[in-house]
């Protein structure tokens, strides 16, 4: 019966933390996840209460600020040599540029398929509105893939400049890499063009769907 | 409003039952994660709270209300359990879920096996209506319910295999996760029982004194099942 009672008073007392949060919820919606959290707090406390976290990556804010954050490292090794001629601050601009179009619109994806009258459609294929979810999930797919190649180029040339800083070497590495970076850069502004100039572009469809 | 809540929940329902893949992003995403968890702690629930009424009902009504009040308690306490050993065995394994993904990927899972458990209920029902009211009977029902748990267990695996990273040791984590899972869930169970009550017994207490462990009730209902059924075993557990 001690056990029943200690177990009822940390979930009064997570229920009440639960109510806190929750402060701007309908009333139904705070009882009902403070009866949750009382009775079953051990499973329902750390959904409640635990802050959302994003999928950026760990120890960043974002991709787009991981990505910021490595190509400044980057430049930072090549200063003062000629290596830096390979990370011009235009080619780091344009990077982080095209990394913030594309997290935004990866973030606006996610929010939409999250629904649940979308999502569940999507699974089935049929139809106008199921193959169009999916195709909205190809494009969240494909933004999320975009974003790990830049983020993934962006540490490849920070690794290279280091190691051509280090051992006095060749830059070769590098400069392919960089090229390669310029190069990605260049498909994603045709490809922006692409989506700013198609008449039913995946914002179209957000619209579709909201409305 | 109630009715476009009510239109949420029964998608959120159907999100569960038919696109698992879509519910293990969306934990991912950490997106509504209140709402998906809710709609799965009642999911599991009312369809477990179904399956006891199955269950008893070979005995009477009173039976039945029992089962239908344990079998809920069953399963959340295995989970209330598990889920700080679950989060250890993916870290350990190089999934790197956050501890909230996790509860709601695994009440997820938990809610679409409850609904595959709940829609094999009939299978159950006709075979202890057909059976007649013997010791052999009893522990052939049993076993057969094993067989159901077991088999809606498969979907709810087929789930949380899609909230993991895909790396060699995916299978390996789950494998972990269904040991420590069946363990825990087959000692909780024994621990409340009994649920279906024996036929030997005129009054079925709400819950039997400790007697051997989930193991030795395991092995011994195995035995009797195929038919080496030996009253004095009995007698001993």
């Amino acid at each position: 019966m001690r056990w029943v009672a200690a177990y009822l008073a940390v979930g009064a007392g997570l229920a009440f933390l639960c109510d806190r949060k929750q402060r701007d919820d309908a009333a139904w919606s705070r009882v009902g996840s403070s009866l949750l959290c009382l009775a079953l707090w051990p499973l329902w406390a750390p959904v409640a209460l635990l802050p959302t976290q994003t999928t950026a990556p760990l120890g960043a804010t974002s991709w787009k600020d991981r990505i910021a954050s490595t190509l400044n490292e980057a430049r930072e090794a090549a200063l003062g040599t000629p290596l830096s001629s390979l990370i011009p601050n235009s080619l780091i601009e344009r990077v982080l540029a095209a990394a913030t179009s594309i997290e935004q619109r990866h973030r606006e994806l996610s929010l939409l398929l999250a629904r649940p009258d979308l999502t569940a459609q999507s699974e089935h294929k049929l139809g106008f509105r199921g193959q169009s979810v999916e195709r909205l999930r190809q494009l969240w797919q494909r933004d999320e893939l975009l974003l790990g190649q830049l983020s993934e180029l962006a540490e490849a040339l920070r690794m290279q400049l280091l190691v051509a800083r280090f051992s006095g070497g060749d830059a070769d590495g590098a400069r392919d890499i960089a090229t390669e970076l310029g190069a990605q850069i260049e498909s994603l502004d045709d490809w922006f063009a692409l989506d700013r100039g198609a008449t039913t572009g995946p914002s179209d469809a957000c619209r579709d769907f909201a409305s | 409003m109630i009715g476009a809540e009510k239109s949420h929940f029964w998608a959120t329902v159907n999100q569960i039952l038919s696109a698992p893949r879509q519910v293990a992003e969306r934990c991912q995403r950490q997106e509504d994660l209140l709402d998906l968890t809710r709609v799965a702690l009642v999911m599991t629930l009312a369809c477990t709270a179904g399956f006891g009424l199955v269950l008893g009902s070979q005995r009477d009504l009173e039976q039945s209300l029992m089962a239908a009040t344990k079998l809920p308690a069953v399963w959340l306490a295995t989970l209330a359990l598990c889920a700080p050993g679950f989060y250890s065995i993916a870290a350990a394994l190089g999934q790197y879920l956050r501890f909230r993904t996790l509860i709601a990927l695994i009440l997820s899972a938990t809610a679409r096996s409850s609904a595959v458990l709940l829609s094999l209920s009939p299978v159950l029902w006709f075979i202890s209506d057909a059976l007649p009211d013997t010791a052999r009977s009893y522990h052939q029902i049993m076993f057969t319910a094993a067989l159901i748990y077991g088999l809606a267990g498969a979907f709810g695996v087929a789930l949380l295999a899609r909230g993991f990273r895909l790396t060699g040791r995916s299978l390996t984590t789950l494998v972990g996760f269904a040991a420590m899972f069946f363990s825990v869930a087959g000692q909780t169970a024994w621990s409340l029982r009994p649920f279906v009550g024996r036929p030997a017994q005129a009054e079925v207490p709400w819950f039997r004194s400790p007697e051997g462990t989930f193991l030795d009730a395991v092995l011994l209902t195995g035995r009797s099942a195929q038919g080496h059924y030996d009253p004095s075993d009995e007698a001993e557990y």
